[in-house]
């Protein structure tokens, strides 16, 4: 009944010796898998079996059927299930410092200028799953700055899948400062209509016009429910769609958003997470709103977004899109949809394969491919060495074997 | 006892004139009329079960007399009168139970504690909506752990939620589980240091007030067999001379002094009942040397002691199981940060300690009795690092083992408390959810639209 994390064929003992010599040496070895898991999680977040995933040159270049690759020389067989890599949204993994404190209104912020490929944080979230982050400025400022999309793993450093994303903007007691002001909520709106009103005129800042003109996204991080109102009310003029960071009252978010469906990333949720609160991820995708899920930064990343999502389905969000809110909505609310988020063709070969289905929390994480590159296998047991047999094991696995 | 005589009376006027007169004799005793109503059997028919090695057992009927499992098993009898659940294909574990909560407590830290403060006191048994969060979420008994202070802080409890009008009650299965003692390791050293050094004086105080106790009894028999002799010698003094002068005795009463007897202390004869390992003790020790300071105090005075929290009990895992101690882990993902007690905690630790062969339970509401709502989540992580684990059995009968309840729950044994979960799908699946939550036999949950398919199919039990 348990699904074993052990991988059953052979091949998959190749599979294993890659990983390992893979991750000893930087030598780049095959450059193309076929990957045939016991089920892939597909775009719509449903859990499907027979499945083949070809991955050549770091990107997903076919999804067919398994049988028509049986007979693929590079053919894995893995007993598990294949996600696509998770997605760590409002994140700060390797930012280090994006609080500016001269001014309030930082529309040229750029959070990837923060960004630390040093942080050790980074080999950490890929080793729990998470192969992608958009991470942001921290919420202190009314215009935050751009948020970016790093990768975790980026042996080429090329770290950034998209360096200057959404503008973020914040609203609620963040961003009030004694000092510094606004310090009140009417008092950050009205700084913020000056901000959208010049950049409209043409005498304000032109990252701000760009969101106006609807060529920038907007990210509104929004602790309490009044903060999406008063989100909603400023955008509206503007006729601006903002994307929502919201937590607390989904429920009331959920009524909010009946006329004006949205983009909304929610999280983190733990065990002393009040249970309505937790139901408002299933009510806010029930109104047709598009549920992203944030699982929050820390050592495990992996786990706290599953831990989430998790708990999310137990009130009431289906499996389905708790499955997609941690990879492909997640993909979608920071813009890099195209590229990251689910296994279809064209996209970066960012994929973790699971033990079980990635919504059990009793499932753990077996390997990592992060752009084509097998990187972690953290927690699968550790065979007996003879097994590693690295000459034997690559002749059987690439095919070349069949060839002699 | 009461069932087989309902069921051989054959006069059915008999049988309502009993039922009503146990109605009000229940209403007189102050029981709600839902416990008299728990004295019909219930039998759930067609279950799938679980066996802890992962394998599943199907249609299984389970039977529930007088609130205790009678009969569980393929192909059994279910008697006239009871109330028979259909429950095909669904699975059925027994209740849930949390390692350490506060659920439906308020817990309020500062207090200064006590051994003999009992957390069962501090139970709120009308925090209605916390119990029944718990409780539809396949909870049926948790260890009420006394609040949070520092030292020793009482006397823990084994509370099982009841059915009531308002929803899941409490009802208390143990009120003096074990002793409860917390080592503080969220403060700063030196604060720690005072707490444990508290801890340690007010055990040799207990023994010294024992000391005293043994050396009063002693004394007192002392002055008892002078007394008798004075008393003997008196009178035969008395017989011999009669009427002498009476310097001579008023010197002998002056020797004899009654002992003073010593007060009793019932904080010492708390701890005197741990001492003499009577009481188990569970220590909350999240640092190392904590712990270590933990195994320490229970070398030095004999303790049954069991690790609460243990954050970094995965360090000192071999110091732990030399000493014979268990451990009941903090929620598993309540570790990270960069600093603080809990930092270098993690799942793994489960792991780890149950390498070590330390006997390794867990909690989910240790830090919030809401947290008690995820038993089986918390169980699920502690699966995911270590596959030979069972996540059901981890929630059920591995905790009972370890409180030292496992004779009333924690399993579908005959004999044991009719503690039972319906699921909709194995409960391992993330989308299983809970139908019914049976505690003695009687239903304190049930699913909304589960009731709803059975209203329209008309296969209600009632």
């Amino acid at each position: 009944m348990r699904v074993s994390n052990r991988i059953q064929s052979s091949l998959g003992t190749g599979l294993a010796a890659a990983l390992l010599a893979l991750c000893g040496s930087s030598a780049a070895l095959a450059e193309r898998y076929v990957l045939i898991p016991t089920q892939l999680v597909a775009p719509d977040g449903s859990l499907v079996p027979d499945r083949a995933v070809v991955v050549e040159d770091g990107k997903i270049v076919r999804v067919g059927e398994a049988s028509a690759f049986e007979r693929d020389g590079d053919a894995i067989r893995i007993d598990g299930v294949l996600s696509p890599g998770l997605i760590s949204l409002a994140s700060s993994l390797g930012v280090a410092g994006a609080n500016a404190t001269s001014e309030t209104v930082l529309p040229d912020l750029m959070v990837s200028d923060s960004f630390d490929p040093t942080d050790p944080n980074l080999a950490l979230a890929v080793a729990s799953g998470v192969t992608g982050a958009m991470i942001i400025p921290s919420p202190t400022n009314v215009v935050s700055g751009s948020s970016a999309f790093i990768t975790t793993h980026a042996p080429d450093g090329e770290w950034f899948i998209d360096r200057d994303g959404a503008m973020v903007f914040s609203f609620g007691p963040p961003v009030y400062d004694l000092n510094l002001g606004p310090t009140s909520r009417s008092g950050a709106l009205v700084v913020l209509r000056n901000a959208l009103e010049a950049a409209k005129n043409g005498d304000g800042d032109s990252r701000l016009k760009e969101v106006l003109d609807g060529e920038r996204r907007a990210v509104s991080y929004c602790p309490a429910i009044d903060d999406v109102d008063a989100a909603f009310r400023v955008f509206d003029r503007y006729r601006v769609e903002t994307q929502i960071i919201h937590n607390e009252e989904a429920r009331l978010l959920a009524e909010a958003l009946e006329s004006t469906p949205t983009l909304v990333a929610m999280g983190p949720f733990g065990f002393s997470t009040p249970s309505w609160q937790i139901a408002g991820a299933g009510q806010v995708a029930e109104t047709g709103s598009s549920v992203a899920l944030i699982g929050g930064d820390g050592t495990d990343p992996g786990r706290a977004l599953r831990t989430t999502a998790s708990l999310a389905v137990r009130y009431g969000l289906s499996a389905d899109a708790a499955r997609r809110a941690m990879t492909g909505a997640a993909a979608e609310y920071a813009g890099v949809d195209d590229t990251v988020g689910s296994i279809e063709r064209g996209q970066r070969a960012d994929l973790v394969v699971f033990s079980g289905d990635p919504l059990r929390l009793d499932s753990s994480v077996l390997w990592v491919m992060v752009g084509g590159e097998w990187v972690a296998r953290p927690s699968s047991p550790a065979p007996a060495d003879e097994e590693f047999d690295f000459s034997d094991t690559m002749s059987e696995s690439t095919g070349e074997s069949e060839a002699r | 006892m009461q069932r087989s005589s309902v069921s051989s009376v054959v006069n059915w006027r008999g049988v309502i004139s009993l039922v009503a007169t146990l109605v009000a004799v229940a209403c007189v005793l102050g029981l709600s009329p839902t416990a008299a109503a728990q004295s019909r059997p219930v039998a759930l028919t067609g279950a799938n079960v679980r066996t802890t090695d992962g394998g599943v057992l199907e249609n299984v009927t389970i039977l529930i007399v007088e609130g205790k499992i009678a009969r569980i098993g393929p192909g059994i009898e279910v008697p006239r009168f009871s109330q028979e659940i259909d429950v095909a294909g669904k699975f059925v574990t027994p209740g849930l139970i949390d390692g350490a909560s506060l659920l439906g407590m308020n817990p309020g830290g500062g207090w200064s504690a006590s051994a003999t403060r009992r957390a069962v006191d501090a139970f709120d048994p009308f925090a209605t909506s916390e119990l029944r969060e718990a409780a539809r979420n396949g909870v049926t008994a948790v260890r009420l752990i006394p609040g949070q202070s520092a030292g020793i802080r009482g006397m823990s409890a084994l509370v099982r939620l009841e059915g009531g009008d308002g929803g899941a009650r409490g009802s208390v299965l143990v009120d003096e589980l074990d002793l409860s003692i917390n080592l503080n390791s969220d403060s700063r050293a030196t604060q720690r240091l005072d707490v444990f050094d508290g801890v340690c004086r007010a055990f040799r105080d207990a023994l010294a007030y024992r000391e005293s106790q043994e050396a009063y009894e002693v004394q007192l028999e002392e002055y008892l067999e002078k007394v008798a002799e004075r008393k003997k010698k008196a009178e035969a003094d008395g017989e011999k001379k009669d009427g002498e002068d009476e310097s001579n005795g008023d010197k002998k009463k002056e020797e004899i002094n009654k002992p003073r007897e010593p007060g009793t202390n019932r904080d010492f004869e708390v701890l005197l009942r741990a001492i003499d390992k009577e009481l188990p003790v569970r220590i909350e020790a999240h640092r190392s040397a904590d712990i270590l300071n933990a195994l320490e105090l229970a070398d030095e005075f004999g303790l049954d002691l069991t690790i609460e929290g243990g954050a970094e009990a995965h360090l000192v895992a071999d110091q732990i199981a030399s000493a014979n101690a268990a451990v009941i882990l903090a929620p598993l993902t309540s570790g990270g940060g960069e600093t603080g007690a809990r930092a270098r905690y993690g799942p793994e630790a489960f792991r780890i300690l149950q390498d070590a062969g330390v006997s390794v339970a867990l909690s989910a509401g240790l830090d919030d009795g809401s947290g008690s709502r995820f038993v089986l989540d918390n169980a699920r992580i502690a699966q995911s690092v270590d596959p030979t684990a069972d996540a059901v059995r981890l929630a059920t009968a591995g905790i009972a083992e370890l409180l030292g309840v496992y004779d009333d729950v924690g399993s579908l044994r005959s004999g044991r408390y009719g503690d039972v979960v319906v699921w909709s799908a194995d409960p391992m699946e993330p989308n299983a959810t809970v139908e019914r939550v049976y505690v003695g036999g009687s239903l304190i949950f049930m699913d909304p639209s589960a009731r709803q398919r059975e209203a329209r199919s008309g296969r209600r039990g009632r």
